[in-house]
């Protein structure tokens, strides 16, 4: 049996100007190519240089394995402590930042503008500031990966609560329960399995900030690094570049059997 | 045409003051939508079971949702429990609804939580927060509560469960067994037996009735099932377009008849 309706074209042709913006979006990546200073001829001039680097660097230097070791354990709390407040702190400002949730619009608003000026700045930047405002060290670190917690974690806590079935909130509604107990008991084990997802991301982040956040003096094993390389001890940058990684794989190693174990 | 009993009319309900439910005029309109609710005037007796009937858009579910404020109604008075719940504060509309128990089509349970935290949190309304938000907070007397509420619905084995293992009929025996924990003096259920095969759907509808004939527990529920319309109840009211056409004993009711309404 035919149908006497005209079935739709195998390929629907966009509206002009729809079509002029997707020609003018590639025309831009081509010429940002050209704008990133991208060069193969460049890479191949400097591969020369780099693999005498890697071989000033071998074997690495694990002569100051106590006091590299105190520091990667410094760089590693303060990830986590960092990554903790940030999450803690995150979380209720989700709360506020979620539609259905904030006790007024202008809270929401204001919670929203927080989390994305959070956000929107890059975590060396805000170690520059911190430093210039509480001094040089892991405090001006963790400060740094509290805040670049908050910009990551609130938004996408807010998302995961706005995202949650309204179903079982009505339900405790209609029985009686306050906004507070609503959130607490409906949505809150609803967004957790979000929730832990966010936060072993946020970890890991907090982990991988922590270790560069001392290249600008926010305390951690960063500093260690760049004052081996500015003093060309390459085999010490070696060692200590080894640890950064066995800390890096660890955190993500926790963080994958974790999701696994709770998900 | 409104088809009204003399000795269950709303006017007498009201004379008498008897009625626990007084719905007197009430208007409901949506943007776009108009009036979904037109002047609607019924009166539903202490331990009634009464049957709302309608076509899709009918306006049942708002008429359900505005009895107890979940919908605000734009005019109209509802008198329910002895209360105007249109002067009701938000805390009195809270005490309100912490005595009145709400069955849901889609039961509404909290997914992650066990089947003895989501009946706990029935009693959220009258005993605070903290006592019902998990089990382990409860006392020996809640626990045992809902324990017994459990046991009400044939469901006390499944009480360490997971409410997202459960089927469909187990969901809404819990979502039955939370209303319980209400210790309510009225149920209503929005199309409790919708999402549920016949068999099962009968078993749920038996066992509201039980709770209505044993207990003297109030019973208003919207129902599709025009068998279960006037089999489990003693009197059916019918939505037809927002305006009441039928408010009368089921017992003088056909299927047949009552099927005219949907046309």
């Amino acid at each position: 049996m035919k149908s006497t309706t005209e079935m739709p074209d195998r390929i629907m042709m966009p509206p002009a100007w729809k079509f002029a913006g997707y020609i003018a979006v590639v025309i831009f990546i081509v010429w940002s190519f050209k704008g990133s200073g991208l060069s193969v001829s460049d890479l191949i001039r400097g591969l020369p240089n780099l693999f005498r680097l890697v071989n000033e660097m071998t074997p690495p230097n694990f002569d100051r394995f106590a006091s590299i070791s105190k520091a990667i354990l410094q760089t590693f709390q303060m990830g986590l402590v960092g990554a903790v407040v940030g999450i803690v702190i995150s979380f209720f400002l989700g709360i506020l930042a979620t539609r259905r949730n904030t006790p007024h619009p202008v809270v929401f608003h204001v919670t929203r503008f927080v989390i994305a000026f959070c956000r929107s700045v890059p975590d060396l930047v805000w170690a520059v500031i911190f430093v210039a405002s509480v001094g040089l060290g892991v405090f001006a670190g963790t400060l740094t990966i509290i805040v670049d917690t908050i910009g990551f974690c609130g938004r996408f806590f807010a998302e995961a609560m706005e995202e949650v079935d309204p179903g079982p909130e009505d339900a405790l509604k209609s029985i009686g329960a306050n906004k507070f107990f609503i959130v607490m008991s409906a949505v809150v084990p609803a967004a957790m399995p979000s929730f832990v997802n966010s936060s072993l991301f946020a970890l890991e982040k907090a982990v991988r900030s922590s270790v560069v956040l001392g290249l600008v003096g926010a305390g951690g094993i960063g500093i260690e690094l760049k004052v081996a390389m500015d003093m060309f001890e390459y085999q010490q940058a070696a060692a200590i570049i080894l640890y950064i990684f066995a800390l890096v794989i660890s955190v993500e190693q926790f963080s994958i059997y974790a999701r696994r174990k709770f998900m | 045409m409104l088809v009204q009993s003399d000795s269950l009319s709303f006017a007498e309900h009201v004379k008498d003051g008897s009625a626990c439910l007084r719905v007197n005029s009430l208007l409901k309109t949506y943007q776009g939508r108009g009036n979904v609710i037109e002047d609607v005037s019924f009166g539903i007796m202490p331990g009634e079971a009464v049957a709302l009937i309608g076509g899709n858009g009918s306006g049942k579910s708002t008429l359900l949702k505005c009895c107890l404020r979940l919908i605000e109604p734009d005019r109209g008075e509802i008198e329910f429990l002895n209360q105007k719940i249109l002067d009701l504060n938000r805390a009195q509309l809270r005490v309100l609804r912490s005595r009145v128990g709400l069955v849901f089509q889609h039961h509404n349970l909290i997914p992650r939580l066990s089947v003895f935290s989501n009946v706990i949190l029935g009693a959220i309304g009258r005993k605070g927060g903290l006592r019902t938000w998990r089990h382990c907070f409860s006392t020996r007397e809640i626990r045992e509560e809902a324990m017994a509420c459990l046991e009400k619905v044939g469901l006390p084995h499944l009480a360490a469960s997971r409410a997202d293992m459960l089927s469909g009929g187990e969901s809404q025996r819990v979502a039955i067994a939370r209303a319980l924990m209400q210790r309510p003096d009225f149920l209503i259920a929005d199309e409790p037996v919708a999402s549920l095969d016949p068999r099962v759907g009968r078993e749920v509808m038996e066992l509201f009735m039980e709770l209505n004939e044993q207990e003297r527990i109030t019973f208003f529920y919207v129902s599709h099932d025009l068998d279960h319309a006037i089999q489990y109840s003693n009197r059916i009211l019918a939505l037809q377009h927002g305006r009441l056409i039928i408010d009368d004993r089921s017992s003088l009711f056909t299927k047949g008849e009552l099927r005219e309404i949907y046309h």
